[in-house]
């Protein structure tokens, strides 16, 4: 899942994609802005055929806490 | 004072770019207001990631930048803006953001993308203001927007204000104010 966040993720970022871990936050490490990163996670919801509710980002800072949250939801 | 550039294709379209271009307006609008020369290592975040100027507790500011676009909103009291090109947006990242009176105002707009990005940038200018960013509950804050771009918000002791001249982009600043209008100047800069 991680994989599918990095390969959406770098839609909006210019990095090296290689840099990018679970534990990188982006709108602190990236400098991603807050638009791009709420259009991030509704991209992911669309591709993913699921929801985040926008109390539930808030509690989201790195990929890592997004791509344990979406594997749970996906598995409901 | 509500500082404004713009530009063409040719400038600041990198990251870099903008945030060089950021701590330039930044430097001078300082100077310009308060004499006040910047010292970077004065400049701490709080635990949102703010930023302020940990030896003038008197001087808030905020900043934003986009593709060809840096705002900067320098005030006695707590303030924040937001610039954002007008673009394509989603209607998923609409709904996660905007009450359903604002939907009601983005699907009803002859532009949607503009409408939507006035409401993102009141919201955003909001959030940076309080010092909270995005961990504040983006649909608690409501706008409605007269055709005078006069703004209206559920929100006490706050005044917005949006920017519109280029059809590129939008941008609206939020002072934290108990005063019953902005008073800071703005300039607007639009580079060649």
């Amino acid at each position: 899942m991680l994989n599918i966040i990095v390969k959406t993720l770098m839609e909006y970022v210019d990095v090296d994609e290689s840099t990018i871990t679970e534990k990188t936050q982006p709108v602190t490490d990236l400098q991603m802005n807050s638009y791009d990163f709420i259009s991030l996670v509704g991209r992911l919801e669309d591709d993913l055929g699921i929801t985040i509710s926008e109390r539930e980002l808030r509690n989201m800072t790195t990929l890592g806490d997004l791509d344990e949250y979406i594997q749970k939801k996906m598995l409901k | 004072m509500i500082s404004i550039v713009l530009s063409n294709e040719q400038h600041f379209n990198t990251l870099e770019e903008q945030q060089k271009m950021a701590a330039a307006l930044l430097r001078e609008e300082m100077q310009n207001e308060y004499c006040f020369d910047v010292d970077w290592g004065c400049i701490r975040k709080n635990a949102w990631g703010k930023p302020y100027l940990s030896d003038r507790p008197d001087i808030h500011y905020s900043i934003s930048h986009c593709r060809g676009g840096v705002a900067l909103s320098v005030s006695s009291g707590k303030t924040g803006i937001d610039i954002e090109n007008v673009r394509a947006f989603s209607m998923t990242t609409a709904r996660k953001v905007l009450s359903d009176d604002e939907m009601f105002m983005i699907t009803r707009s002859v532009c949607p993308e503009r409408e939507f990005f006035k409401l993102w940038t009141l919201k955003e200018s909001y959030v940076k203001a309080i010092g909270t960013g995005l961990s504040y509950p983006l649909k608690n804050i409501n706008f409605s927007i007269d055709q005078d771009l006069t703004v209206r918000c559920n929100r006490k002791g706050c005044l917005f204000c949006i920017f519109e001249k280029d059809p590129r982009f939008v941008a609206a600043v939020c002072c934290l104010t108990k005063e019953d209008r902005i008073k800071e100047t703005v300039r607007y800069r639009v580079l060649p």
